[in-house]
């Protein structure tokens, strides 16, 4: 679903962000990718999404070669993922319905199916009766399961979370990683990227740890070490 | 498709009204820069009237009196041919009567008592003479000449009746054209400003779009229909401008005695038309250029 084959990026002349990094990633898995702040965790998901181009190597997502790929697929490129963030992004001037609807909006589907999608998904994020509500009038984990509904209401092949727990307390994390855990089971690869030691040995799945932009440990059923 | 559609009208009709003041700017620029082109057409076609037979270096009319005989005629011609140091022999020109009654009808179009006085039987025909020397004194001293021939009825000069009105329409022409040149281009960066304006406004909304896989298209035509409405609307406007100002002006010029010459400074309703329509196209254009320029610069939140 996600292979690195020896991809460097370089920012700049000289800010090597991550540097000869290959793994290869099935679809279903979920993966967390550990470190400290700055080794290159943000870089190896945005260099997923196409935010960023590779310096050297391929990155191939969901069958794509996303290094080679023209400016003018990466919309779609991006239509099979699913973007998490540590801030969310959400529209302060949208409802919760309408901040999901609007993922599904602005790629031209109609509106039959975003009445049926974004109630569908908002009950599985469990905020089906506050969808009336506006981001500022909800707690930071609510905002954060809204972001998650906006990311799952296409239906991505592959979740990438950019330390979606970063800004959260320990037991709204839990129903954060829970959720995650749950859109897991459906079949969609998660790749998360998080520097929380107790969300990563709680769930014991795939850890693939960076260190200065290096891969130094890939272990299944990993923790945090 | 039809998602789409409503999508992009409803944001143009919102983007529209938030950013109102800016808006208005650039509609009320584009409006005058579109007047001043406009005028500057109408300007140009009604001194043409004036000019038309005055037309390719044209110097001397010699009017021939409509009951003049052949031979009379044949006179003046040979009289014409006889000076090819002074005349362009070549160039010598000479309209009969539908000509010269086709003619007239654009040079007394403003002023219809003059033109009911004229018919295709009574209207003088004229010889169109272009000198070949730059000494008006050696032209003038021909005409006089020229107009003690039989059948003669009057030689005109060019000299005296058109060159003040030709110089002050090139020297209009001249201003007017680097003015709406001037204010085309202002309306194009008040409408280009606006725009970049109205997408720096939603740079979340658009960074969020990018994320979720609009295409670029998507993202830009809101805001490239909000530039081009901007401009149409600026058109609209000047359309009416264009309008009311042929109207005041033909009403006034149409109170100056018939034969002055100023009747002829009007403009027919059908290249009022063509000089409208012309002006909403290019309304539609700086909006569209403008709005083009700045979809393209600041897609890259
Ligand atoms: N846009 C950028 N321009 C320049 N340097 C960057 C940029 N993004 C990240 N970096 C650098 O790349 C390195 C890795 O950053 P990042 O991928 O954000 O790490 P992490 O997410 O693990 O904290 C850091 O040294 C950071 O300063
Ligand atoms: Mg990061």
């Amino acid at each position: 679903m996600i292979k690195l084959d020896r991809v460097s990026k370089v920012y700049g002349h000289d800010t090597v962000a991550v540097e000869d990094v290959s793994f290869d990633v099935n679809k279903g898995e979920f993966v967390f990718l550990v470190g400290p702040s700055g080794s290159g965790k943000s870089t190896l998901l945005r260099l997923m999404s196409r935010e960023e181009v590779a310096t050297e190597g391929d990155v191939w997502v969901a069958g794509r070669n996303v290094t080679e790929m023209p400016a003018s697929r990466v919309p779609f490129l991006r239509r099979s993922l699913g973007n998490v963030f540590q801030d969310y992004k959400l529209l302060l001037n949208k409802t919760v319905f309408e901040n999901v609807a609007f993922a599904l909006e602005v790629i031209g589907k109609p509106r039959h199916v975003i009445n049926e999608q974004v109630p569908f998904v908002l009950d599985l994020v469990g905020l089906a009766d506050k969808s009336e509500r506006f981001p500022n009038q909800l707690s930071g984990g609510e905002q954060q399961r809204v972001s998650i509904a906006r990311a799952f209401v296409n239906r991505p092949l592959i979740m990438l979370a950019d330390e979606p727990t970063g800004n959260l307390d320990p037991a709204t994390s839990e129903g954060i990683m829970a959720l995650l855990h749950s859109i897991n089971e459906t079949g969609t690869t998660v790749m998360m990227a998080t520097h929380d030691h107790r969300v990563v040995n709680a769930m014991r799945r795939r850890v693939v740890q960076l260190d200065r932009g290096v891969v130094v440990r890939d272990q299944e059923r990993g923790v945090y070490e | 498709m039809l998602a789409r559609i409503e999508y992009a009208l409803r944001e143009t009709w919102a983007s529209f009204r938030r950013n109102l003041t800016l808006t208005l700017a650039a509609v009320v620029t584009s409006a005058i820069a579109l007047l001043l082109v406009g005028t500057t057409f109408l300007i140009q076609r009604a001194f043409e009237n004036l000019l038309v037979q005055w037309r390719g270096d044209v110097a001397m009319i010699v009017f021939v009196r409509s009951d003049a005989s052949v031979e009379q005629v044949a006179l003046i011609d040979s009289t014409l041919r006889a000076a090819p140091s002074v005349i362009d022999v070549d160039k010598l020109r000479y309209l009969d009567k539908p000509e010269s009654y086709a003619e007239a009808q654009r040079i007394f179009v403003g002023d219809p008592v003059t033109l009911s006085l004229l018919t295709p039987e009574t209207i003088p025909t004229q010889f169109k003479v272009v000198p070949l020397t730059q000494d008006t004194n050696l032209v003038r001293s021909l005409a006089d000449q020229y107009r003690t021939l039989p059948g003669v009825e009057a030689v005109a000069l060019a000299e005296d009746e058109f060159e003040v009105i030709s110089t002050l329409s090139s020297f209009v022409r001249t201003v007017t054209l680097i003015m709406s040149l001037v204010l085309l281009v202002v309306a194009i960066g008040l409408i280009w400003n606006t725009i970049r304006t109205a997408m720096f406004a939603r740079r979340r909304e658009i960074e969020v779009m990018k994320l979720v896989g609009a295409t670029n298209w998507f993202i830009r035509v809101p805001f490239m229909l909000e530039g081009l409405l901007q401009g149409l609307i600026g058109g609209v406007v000047s359309c009416a401008g264009v309008w009311a100002l042929n109207s005041a002006w033909t009403n006034g010029v149409a109170a100056f005695k018939p034969g002055t010459g100023i009747s002829s400074l009007v403009v027919p309703s059908g290249y009022l038309s063509g000089v409208m329509i012309a002006v909403l196209l290019l309304g539609a254009a700086i909006g569209a250029i403008g709005s083009a320029i700045a979809a393209s610069r600041f897609l890259d939140v």
